[in-house]
């Protein structure tokens, strides 16, 4: 540009940079600027809050047995002098500790498929076949999600010492469904009730059948909604202590979470630095799971509530 | 290559409300049907019946021939072509055209070779390996037009496939889809809302009112000759001009009355219309397109003209159209307040004051001079001059 500057200003006086130095000077932007500071001061201490206790779990974790025995409250400091990884070989070494993790992990695993699968399916039907009573149905079906878990310990229980079912981990698989199932089914209804009929019905017309129609549109379209359900389910059966330590009798059929409560128990000491070990190992298939989808899940937790 | 045939058709929804009533229609092979109406019309409805995406209440629809009442989509081999494309979105272009295709379990080699020619043809080759979200509306149109032809099917549904587009782009798709068809010769039933798109693209274009065939003719003749003022009324663009008037029928001269403007009926209109001699007396709707009214003068051998004042002007360049009002009675049927964008309406700018005018729309040659608010004579054509009963609607003839 070769207009001289002194032109420029007579031209425009500068309209942008007036009212932004005015902005900054107002009491008005002090009091945002003070706010401001505020709101990542309040940020600030609840993500202090919520994770110190993971932090305390982890520093724990590293202390070795003599160490944690002398600084019993955390005399060793925030920090202790000596990280040791010694209590991670004791629960793998001395307890055992990856037998529960397997039984873990195929029940959650177990869980997990079976409830994509079933609830899809159930989900699909709900959200676009013509069924009577659909959403008596659905309501029905959130109610039993929602059942308190303790109501529900007792009269199982009995059931499966009827049947034989008890101190083995299969039947807690059943068990997780009642709850996973209501909540995978509803929320992949929601989801996809959302999505076009008409991309299901141009597959319909291309020639695939109503159950290619959801293997090969509709699910994938889903992904979000699916991973969703899948890892709350996951989360929910990996997680589960109540039912096991109700059903599970045997060590060499506790899931990790019941196995955790022996570990620390000695004869005159409880050693959180194993419980914390393994506490901190049980965490890691959840954190990473939730990394990896953690775009999905958020988009799969929104969609319901916002028309794509 | 077939045929598809409408036989009595009719949809009740499970709330009764009939969508489609007692429909007969044969679109013959490689004809390129239009079924125009306005929105809820049952157009849609039709089309989903012979898709197999609806169910059939009545009546039967053939394919090729054979019933398909019964059959699932899938059985039916008919492709479609969506309104809003319903384009997959997980998968690229060459997946959602091959998609028909690996249904079939179509060998790779065959896939590739039918999804390569058909994006020859629609101008996709650069974007066979894009999802359809970086595509734009005319692409995804391609790509959604792509998936129905990959298929060789025996028929073709469109679902208004073009309304997604912006004006420029829908001109230009209209012409390519229609070449496109005529060049497959597959037998297409075309749905949309847009009187230009059905009489630009149809071979035969049929109008449906409420669910109720109302003509099935070819484009020209629906023009030329509307079975009923629905038809008169939503065919046209500016709409015909439709004025309720008084037939007087005096020593062998027939004349219609439009306020104190009298026009005589020509003797090849009374020929044409024999019918017309029984409503001597009677009130009927008199109708005139636009470009049958010239601005003009009155000359003692024609008195009939209409006197009208000047509402507003728009000029196309080309043309001129004039809006203005004269002393009538203004009928409006409901096929002229239909909807699309192209179609220039009737303004009632002014309307209800204590004399009874009504506005009407000419085509005027641009180098006539002509202003706001003068007033003119306008010179029917009266050769061209249509006649409704008022009751029925129909179209007075023999």
């Amino acid at each position: 540009m070769a207009t001289s500057p002194a032109r420029t200003a007579l031209a425009a006086p500068a309209p942008s940079a007036v009212p932004a130095v005015h902005r900054w000077r107002s009491p008005r932007g002090r009091r945002h600027l003070g706010s401001q500071l505020l709101f990542y001061l309040a940020v600030a201490v609840v993500v202090l809050i919520a994770l110190f206790p993971f932090f305390w779990i982890l520093r724990t974790s590293l202390e070795s047995n003599s160490e944690f025995v002398q600084g019993v409250g955390g005399a060793n400091g925030l920090i202790p002098a000596h990280l040791t990884l010694s209590s991670y070989i004791d629960d793998f070494t001395q307890l055992h500790f990856l037998t529960p993790l397997i039984n873990s992990a195929i029940v959650a695993l177990a869980t997990t498929v079976v409830t994509v699968v079933v609830a899809s399916l159930a989900g699909y039907a709900l959200a676009r076949l013509p069924i009577r009573g659909g959403g008596v149905i659905l309501t029905f079906v959130l109610l039993a999600g929602f059942f308190p878990v303790l109501a529900m310990v007792g009269p199982l229980f009995l059931l499966y010492r009827d049947f034989g079912l008890l101190d083995n981990i299969y039947p807690l698989i059943l068990t997780y469904l009642v709850y996973t199932l209501p909540l995978a089914t509803w929320l992949l209804r929601n989801f996809f009730a959302q999505i076009p009929k008409e991309l299901e019905e141009a597959a319909l017309v291309d020639g695939a059948s109503r159950l290619q129609t959801l293997r090969k549109v509709v699910i994938p379209v889903s992904v979000p909604a699916v991973f969703t359900a899948g890892i709350l389910s996951f989360i929910l059966a990996w997680n589960d202590f109540a039912f096991a330590l109700s059903f599970l009798d045997s060590p060499s059929h506790f899931t990790a979470p019941l196995a955790i409560v022996i570990f620390g128990q000695s004869q005159f000491q409880t050693f959180y630095n194993r419980i914390d070990a393994a506490v901190v190992v049980i965490t890691i298939p959840i954190a990473i799971l939730v990394l990896i989808a953690q775009r999905r899940i958020v988009s799969g937790l929104t969609a319901g509530s916002l028309k794509g | 290559m077939a045929t598809i045939e409408l036989d009595h058709v009719t949809k009740v929804y499970p709330n009764k409300n009939q969508a489609v009533s007692d429909l007969s229609l044969d679109v013959a092979d490689g004809e390129f049907m239009v079924l125009v109406g306005p929105s809820g019309c049952g157009k849609t409805t039709a089309l989903r019946m012979v898709a197999g995406l609806e169910e059939i209440s009545g009546g039967t629809v053939r394919i090729g021939g054979r019933v398909v009442n019964d059959l699932s989509p899938k059985e039916r081999d008919v492709a479609m072509v969506f309104q809003n494309y319903a384009l997959y979105p997980h998968m690229t272009v060459a997946e959602n055209i091959g998609f028909s295709l690996k249904l079939r379990h179509l060998d790779k080699a065959e896939i590739n070779r039918r999804v390569q020619e058909a994006a020859q043809t629609l101008g996709l080759e650069g974007m066979l390996n894009v999802k359809p979200a970086s595509l734009s509306g005319g692409q995804r149109q391609r790509v959604a037009m792509g998936r129905a032809l990959v298929r060789e099917p025996a028929v073709f549904l469109m679902d208004e496939p073009l309304s997604n587009l912006d004006a420029k782009l829908r001109v230009q798709m209209r012409a390519e889809v229609s070449r496109l068809q005529r060049r497959l010769g597959v037998a297409t039933l075309y749905v949309t809302h847009d009187q230009i798109e059905a009489m630009t693209m149809g071979d035969r274009v049929a109008v449906l009112a409420h669910g109720v065939l109302q003509q099935c003719e070819a484009p020209q003749t629906l023009y030329d000759h509307p079975a009923n003022l629905f038809v008169a009324a939503f065919i046209g663009s500016p709409a015909m001009n439709i004025y309720q008037g008084g037939l007087e029928s005096d020593d062998g001269q027939v004349a219609v009355r439009l306020g104190d403007q009298r026009i005589v009926v020509p003797p090849s209109e009374l020929k044409e219309r024999p019918a017309l001699a029984q409503y001597g007396g009677r009130q009927v709707a008199v109708g005139i397109r636009p470009e049958h009214l010239a601005v003009g003068h009155e000359l003692p051998d024609n008195p009939s003209v209409l006197h009208a004042e000047i509402d507003l002007l728009e000029s196309l360049g080309a043309e001129v159209i004039v809006h203005f009002r004269i002393k009538a009675d203004h009928i409006r049927p409901e096929g002229a307040a239909a909807e699309g964008e192209d179609q220039t309406l009737p303004l009632a700018i002014g309307a209800g004051g204590s004399d009874k005018t009504a506005p009407g729309v000419a085509r005027v040659d641009p180098r006539v001079q002509l202003k706001v608010g003068q007033s003119v004579t306008l010179v029917p054509d009266t050769e061209h001059l249509q006649f409704f009963d008022l009751e029925t609607g129909a179209t007075i003839t023999s």
